[in-house]
């Protein structure tokens, strides 16, 4: 009889301990946002399950040849032009991560920019003088066509800023899945239309054909942040 | 033989006070989550475990500690209320362990509860489980302890 009640606590107990167990190892798990803001040599790193890091790199200076015509799909010295500021982001997580970039605390008119994810983006020889559109904005067109195909040809200039801006607000991120690096590249320029008040010794590229000094009386800052989100969250979306 | 008693009293004991809070939890209708990363810290940190009940959007007060569902329900994270706006019924949140608050607010409806409690440590069962090599290990360990056992027992009957 002993034996009998001492094998049936054994049961009872060792199937209250298997429930208990189950109950903790079936726990759904709460993930959490995570911030923190570091610039580090341009660096971004985001850890095990930091869904979100925002970096700031600030008073980044600009240095532009000259302004330019983002709407004109023939103008040949676009890639002259730009200033391109590139950052490197490592997911040393274990989820992967939505990641796009977003400009604040602009100052200077006229300032427009386009995000790359890839290690494609074309680099432009400032030296060469060039009688064909260059690859940069072959490429930025094509990325904007893409997305929006009213970009084309004989778009209007209200218009072309709308879909840049378009895209850069919903759909230029790229998913860094863990382990992996992205090298996100940054394309600036300055609208003409936007600063020829302002410009008074500089010469319009576009119609004039030749790299003139900097865009003088115009001072550009802006604060990019880098933003990293866990993926299925739909940031953007 | 004594130690052996007392041992054994002892762990049905602590068993029993489990199973107990387990049953409670059930009865309350708290919910556990399993806390990933030290956002939170040092209110708690990865592993803890936080139980969450259900709450009316009114009775939310800044500083309240919520668990809220991402947009697409897979998932849910867990932070501090910095702000509530009561008109578009949205709260804006942050975690103890960040410097900025959270990007996006949150829609009333997709909060999970108000923090109750925490245990630490508790969460790491969740977390190494959820591993299913760690999972099939440990199952495999309880099945070799039973087999043993039985083995143990039956050659002392044998000697016996």
């Amino acid at each position: 009889m002993m034996k009998k009640n001492k094998g049936f606590k054994i049961i009872v107990f060792f199937t209250m301990f298997c429930l208990s167990v189950s109950y903790f190892s079936l726990l759904s798990p709460t993930t959490a946002y995570f911030y923190e803001q570091k610039s580090t040599d341009k660096k971004v790193n985001f850890d095990l399950f930091d869904v979100e890091q925002t970096i700031l790199i600030e008073d980044e200076n600009f240095d532009f040849l000259g302004s330019t015509k983002f709407a004109d799909f023939n103008e040949m010295l676009f890639d002259k032009v730009v200033c391109k500021k590139t950052v490197a982001v490592n997911n040393v997580g274990e989820i992967p991560a939505r990641v796009y970039v977003r400009l604040s605390d602009t100052i200077g008119e006229g300032l427009q920019y386009i995000t790359f994810f890839d290690d494609e983006t074309p680099e432009p020889d400032p030296a060469e003088i060039s009688v064909k559109k260059g690859a940069l904005k072959q490429k930025i067109e094509t990325t904007l066509f893409e997305h929006n195909n009213a970009f084309v040809d004989g778009i209007i200039q209200e218009n072309a800023i709308a879909i840049l801006n378009d895209y850069n607000q919903t759909a230029s991120y790229a998913v860094i899945q863990p382990g992996e690096e992205c090298e996100i590249t940054i394309v600036f320029w300055v609208e003409h239309d936007d600063v020829k008040d302002a410009l008074t010794d500089t010469e319009e590229v576009a119609t004039e054909g030749v790299p003139t000094e900097e865009v003088a009386n115009v001072d550009y800052s802006t604060k990019v942040s880098v933003i990293a989100t866990q993926d299925n969250d739909l940031a953007m979306s | 033989m004594k130690f052996k008693n007392v041992f054994f009293r002892a762990v049905s004991i602590l068993i029993t006070l489990i199973f107990v809070f387990v049953v409670a939890m059930f009865l309350s209708g708290a919910k556990g989550f399993a806390v990933l990363s030290n956002s939170m810290s040092p209110t708690f940190n990865r592993g803890d475990v936080v139980f969450v009940k259900k709450i009316i959007f009114s009775e939310l007060q800044t500083n309240d500690i919520v668990t809220v569902a991402f947009k697409n329900n897979e998932g849910t994270f867990t932070h501090r209320v910095v702000e509530i706006d009561n008109d578009k019924k949205l709260v804006y949140t942050k975690g103890d362990n960040s410097s900025v608050v959270d990007s996006a607010p949150s829609e009333a409806e997709r909060i999970v509860g108000k923090l109750w409690f925490s245990l630490p440590l508790l969460g790491y069962l969740s977390i190494v489980l959820a591993n299913r090599y760690a999972l099939i290990s440990l199952v495999g360990i309880v099945i070799l302890l039973i087999i043993t056992s039985k083995i143990i027992l039956s050659i002392k009957q044998k000697k016996g």
